[in-house]
């Protein structure tokens, strides 16, 4: 092959340079390609352009009968021009799916190549290192290919959550633990946990003569007016323990979803590279996540943790996590677990009466 | 009608009414409406008739069976699904009356419950009194009384003056009155023991004689005006029917207006702080009589809001404390007697937010008199300061609060009852003013929740609230949903609970996008789930052949599939509780047998009162050797136990089924 003419050299170079920085692949149409050359005749920028992509430094694209060109290093274009004719048009096939990928299905499916023989050109394509295998989140049992030195899309890593297409749940849960710490902090005033302030059975008017040790305010409106409106408990169990005592209605300090984003890029309790790539709709992500879970709860534009959730100390590991959760009627009922409960019926073979589930309850 | 409702209904009634009338109320159940001679060629051939008359008779006195006679003179019975699923329910009704009207209308209510329904010199005969209207008897067996723990003991047999018992006929109809004023106690007239279905067939006619006299309602427009009548007349007939303090009662027209009430009362509640009443109970037996031929019964549908209220409460101190749940029970106190019923069938409303208009507001001072006046309204919110009066702890030695050490930091004082209630009484203004605003800083509280506990309807300024209930009622549902799912899943199937709730249909991979899991993990939630009819999936085929392997799946949860299936299991489980309990009862049934061989050749022993198994008062202990007390006390703690779970149960099923109102599967 002919030596490259220097302004075509020249040309690549800038596009190169020009390329580099930018995600992706970066293409350019002709208009583009006059501007950085400076080249103002058509007839001579097409030459030019002919020229490196003989030399397999340009490709071609077209998107809307528009052509657009774009680079390739040197090395590989070294590469390429030592592959045949079937090498080629998979190294084509899988340079055109950018960064998504294509999976290898569909590249025997797409490039004609003989099915055999493709497995054989991936190999030596892979060890000559112009391509490689990755995981797609997406659809994680199919083996994708993709340039070497290509950075996989978000929607095919999954994002910063995920390690080479699997999720990290550690990384979730991790994060999800530092936002209830923080949310926390700015959600409610946090109170020493002390009993109520009085304790209402040596209150003296308690002992209402008239009425056995009924709370003396409800008799008064009862008796006066005759109203019959409800009163708080009468016998009263002694006060639930004030330790998270709210903000006034109104308040707006509480944490966003920015501002979420932004105490975690910046502490470091997480690995400085991944912190630095969580985007702020993952933030909101882990944030819906959390409001499911009931930990958070949304007022107004922030957040705040719901009351009396937990959160272990960030860094540490859950040594006491088992959340105590209260059933109901139903799941506390031996019946309500029951295995056989579709089977169970009165006078039939499992019933009420000679049910194990019951016995072992009723011991228990 | 699920079987396993009627497996609820007939265990409770077999064990009140005796095996004929489980008989007769299952067979109406399964069959619908019948007359007698069906009945007995039913199910009841063996039987004689006039068993069957009888056992119908006191299904009927206690509004379990409504009857109607059509024009060729058949009577119809079905029965009262409310009414029979109510029987559960009466410890429960007796003790939240007893909450909100005192031990005395509780007690009245619990005979009224043991009778079925009476009118009010029947009531009053019960009780005795002599020529004066004072009670005669010297023992208060009738008005049991309530300690914590779900026991009744009706301790008595002392001469002395019982607080608790009712000392004269003037006290008994001032409580009638209370309670039905409060609408827990109904009048009762023909149309109530009708089955509704009966009363809309003859307001169909009625209507159509009177407005549409050529038997036509063809058209949309006409349908609608028809729909109209209809709805206007029973409304109209449903309101003749309710109690009226100013037609019901002998000489109403000079009764005190509740406006006036709502003066007197606020006026005492301001200047009274610790709210010992200093005038005496008798002094209010003064007002008017009702006939003694009005016929009174329990209004289960009113036990279903306080019900409801209750919920709420325990729902909001959940999230936001009991200080601020505190003062919501105060909003719902004043404004559970402004709703009618849990169910508001009559009106119509084009959407959420009419409903929502249609709803009860109660102004902030309303709210403030229910306020219990010890609750340390400051304590719950940060920077709010004290509207007890002299704050500061120079305060201290004149008036008597004392400081806690542990909440000296947080500036919370602690109160101490002072007998001189000038002091400590709001007497000031400012105090007052105070008061309101912290209660007004909870009520916002509320509001600002996600939730919506409360809002204010009203232009800014008005401080007016208003609870959405039928939009937290179905908070209610989710939440007693999601509860079930925890424990039977675990937590990441709450997640995609509410997720899937939020988000409509997805895809499993979707589904574990959003849940920030890994697929297997949720592929594993997803079937389990399914399994269990808690989620659907939809089958989308991906190509005109339908293959399977093709197809995509979407997952959606069906709310009132779920809501349906739970109400169900619930009632299984309440069914196999009581045949449990039957079950365990005949193990003890030697020593409960010489109980009550005792109690008959005893009766002047200290006599006590349970709540039984269906939650109907039940008399307990007797002398009885050490062996068979221990024997006793473990039945007792067996029988505790599955009643426990029973009314846990029926809390499920008063969440599932009654609170939203729009339950059309009890109908008669
Ligand atoms: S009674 Fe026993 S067998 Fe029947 S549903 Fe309940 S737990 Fe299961």
């Amino acid at each position: 092959m002919s030596k490259l003419s220097p302004e075509a050299s020249s040309l690549h170079e800038a596009t190169f340079a020009n390329a580099k920085g930018s995600e992706g692949v970066k293409s350019y149409a002709q208009q583009e390609l006059m501007k950085l050359s400076g080249i103002q005749e058509p007839g001579e920028l097409i030459r030019i352009v002919q020229e490196l992509v003989q030399h397999q430094l340009f490709r071609t694209l077209k998107a809307e009968r528009t052509l657009y060109w774009a680079p390739r290093s040197k090395e590989v274009a070294a590469s390429l021009s030592n592959l045949d004719n079937d090498e080629r048009l998979i190294y084509e096939a899988i340079e055109n799916s950018e960064t998504t990928g294509i999976w290898l299905k569909r590249l025997k499916q797409n490039t004609g190549v003989a099915p055999g023989n493709v497995n054989k050109i991936i190999k030596k394509l892979e060890s000559s290192q112009l391509i490689k295998s990755i995981k797609s989140v997406k659809s994680p049992a199919q083996r994708i290919y993709m340039l070497f030195h290509l950075a996989p899309a978000e929607d095919v890593t999954g994002g910063s959550f995920f390690d080479s297409g699997d999720l990290d749940e550690g990384l979730v849960e991790e994060l999800g633990n530092l936002i209830v710490f923080h949310v926390r902090s700015q959600s409610w005033v946090e109170v020493k946990p002390t009993r109520s302030r009085h304790d209402r059975n040596t209150s003296p008017v308690d002992v209402d003569a008239e009425d056995g040790g009924k709370a003396g305010t409800k008799r008064k409106r009862d008796s006066t007016t005759g109203d019959d409106a409800a009163a708080p408990n009468k016998r009263r169990q002694p006060e639930p323990v004030i330790t998270q005592v709210a903000f006034p209605a109104g308040s707006r300090g509480y944490p966003t979803a920015d501002s979420i984003h932004s105490f975690i890029t910046n502490s470091n309790a997480i690995r400085e590279s991944k912190a630095a790539s969580i985007t702020i709709r993952e933030v909101q992500e882990i944030l819906n996540v959390l409001v499911w879970d009931e930990k958070l709860e949304k007022v107004g534009n922030g957040y705040r943790t719901v009351m009396g959730v937990k959160f272990r100390p960030p860094g540490s590991y859950d040594a006491d996590g088992i959340e105590e959760i209260v059933g109901n009627g139903l799941t506390e009922a031996p019946c309500g677990r029951c295995p056989v409960f579709d089977l169970c019926a009165p006078g039939g073979p499992i019933n009420a009466g000679n049910c194990v589930y019951f016995e072992q309850w009723l011991k228990a | 009608m699920s079987s396993q409702l009627i497996e609820v209904c007939s265990q409770v009634i077999s064990y009140h009414y005796g095996e004929t009338s489980r008989q007769i109320f299952e067979a109406l159940a399964r069959n619908g409406r019948t007359t007698l001679e069906t009945l007995k060629a039913l199910k009841l051939r063996k039987t004689p008739l006039s068993r069957i008359k009888t056992s119908l008779a006191q299904l009927i006195q206690h509004r379990l069976v409504r009857h109607h006679t059509d024009d060729r003179s058949d009577t119809y019975y079905s029965v009262d699904w409310h009414g029979a699923y109510g029987l559960l329910r009466t410890g429960r009704t007796i003790l939240l009356i007893e909450s909100r009207l005192g031990e005395k209308a509780a007690g009245v209510v619990a005979m009224v419950l043991q009778i079925g329904h009476c009118t009010v010199g029947d009531l009053a005969g019960v009780f005795d009194f002599d020529e004066n209207g004072l009670s005669k008897r010297s023992n208060g067996a009738d008005t049991p009384v309530q300690n914590g723990n779900g026991q009744v003991n009706g301790d008595h047999g002392s001469g002395h003056h019982d607080p608790k018992q009712i000392g004269s006929l003037a006290e008994l109809h001032h409580i009638l009155r209370k309670l039905l004023r409060a609408g827990f106690l109904m009048k009762l007239g023909l149309r109530s023991f009708k089955p509704n279905a009966d009363i809309e067939d003859e307001i169909g006619t009625l209507v159509m004689e009177e407005n549409f006299p050529d038997g036509k309602i063809t058209g949309p427009k006409k349908q609608a005006e028809f729909k109209r009548s209809v709805d206007s007349l029973k409304r109209k007939w449903r309101d003749d029917a309710e109690y009226s303090e100013r037609r019901d009662v002998e000489g109403g027209a000079n009764l005190v207006r509740p406006g006036m009430d709502a003066n007197k009362r606020q006026k005492l509640n301001g200047g009274l702080a610790n709210g010992h009443s200093s005038h005496n109970d008798e002094a209010d037996f003064s007002g008017p009589k009702l006939p003694n031929d009005m016929s009174i019964g329990v209004n289960l549908d009113k036990c279903v809001v306080a019900m409801r209220s209750e919920h709420l409460v325990n729902h909001a101190q959940h999230y936001l404390g009991h200080i601020t749940a505190g003062v919501y029970r105060a909003l719902l106190s004043v404004l559970e007697p402004k709703v009618r019923s849990v169910r508001e069938d009559l009106v119509h409303y084009d959407d959420e937010d009419e409903e929502e208009e249609a709803q009860p507001v109660a102004s902030v001072m309303e709210i403030a008199e229910h306020v219990d006046p010890y609750l340390d309204l400051a304590a719950g919110i940060s920077g709010a300061k004290s509207h007890l009066p002299n704050g500061g702890p120079k305060a201290k030695r004149k008036v008597s609060i004392e400081y806690d050490n542990d909440f000296g930091d947080i500036g919370v004082k602690k109160e101490v009852d002072s007998d001189d209630e000038g002091t400590n009484g709001y007497s000031s203004m400012r105090s007052k003013n105070r008061r309101l605003d912290l209660i007004e800083q909870h009520l916002k509280l509320l509001e600002e929740h996600d939730k919506e506990f409360c809002r204010r309807p009203g232009a800014a300024g008005q401080s007016e609230w208003r609870v959405n209930f039928p939009v937290l009622s179905k908070t209610l549902v989710d939440a007693e949903i999601d509860t079930t799912i925890d424990r039977r899943f675990g937590p990441a199937a709450v997640r995609v609970a509410r997720m899937l709730r939020q988000e409509g249909k997805l895809e499993e991979k979707g589904v574990a996008q959003k849940c920030l899991k890994q697929v297997k993990d949720i592929r594993a939630i997803l079937a389990q789930m399914q399994a269990a009819g808690f989620l659907e999936s939809q089958e989308v085929p991906k190509d005109q052949y339908r293959q399977p392997t093709r197809s995509l799946y979407l997952w959606f949860f069906d709310k009132k599939k779920v809501a349906q299936l739970v109400l169900h299991q619930a009632y299984q489980g309440i069914a196999r509780c009581l045949q449990r309990m039957d079950v365990e009862q005949e193990k003890f049934q030697q020593i409960l047998d010489k109980r009550e061989r005792l109690r008959a050749t005893n009766p002047d022993a200290a006599r006590s009162f349970i709540i039984g198994k269906t939650g109907m008062l039940e008399e307990g202990g007797a002398p009885l050797s050490g062996v068979e007390k221990q024997q006793l006390a473990l039945w007792r703690e067996t029988q505790e136990k599955l009643l426990t779970q029973v009314r846990r149960l029926d809390d499920v099923v008063a969440v599932m089924r009654d609170f939203t109102g729009k339950d059309v599967t009890m109908t008669t």
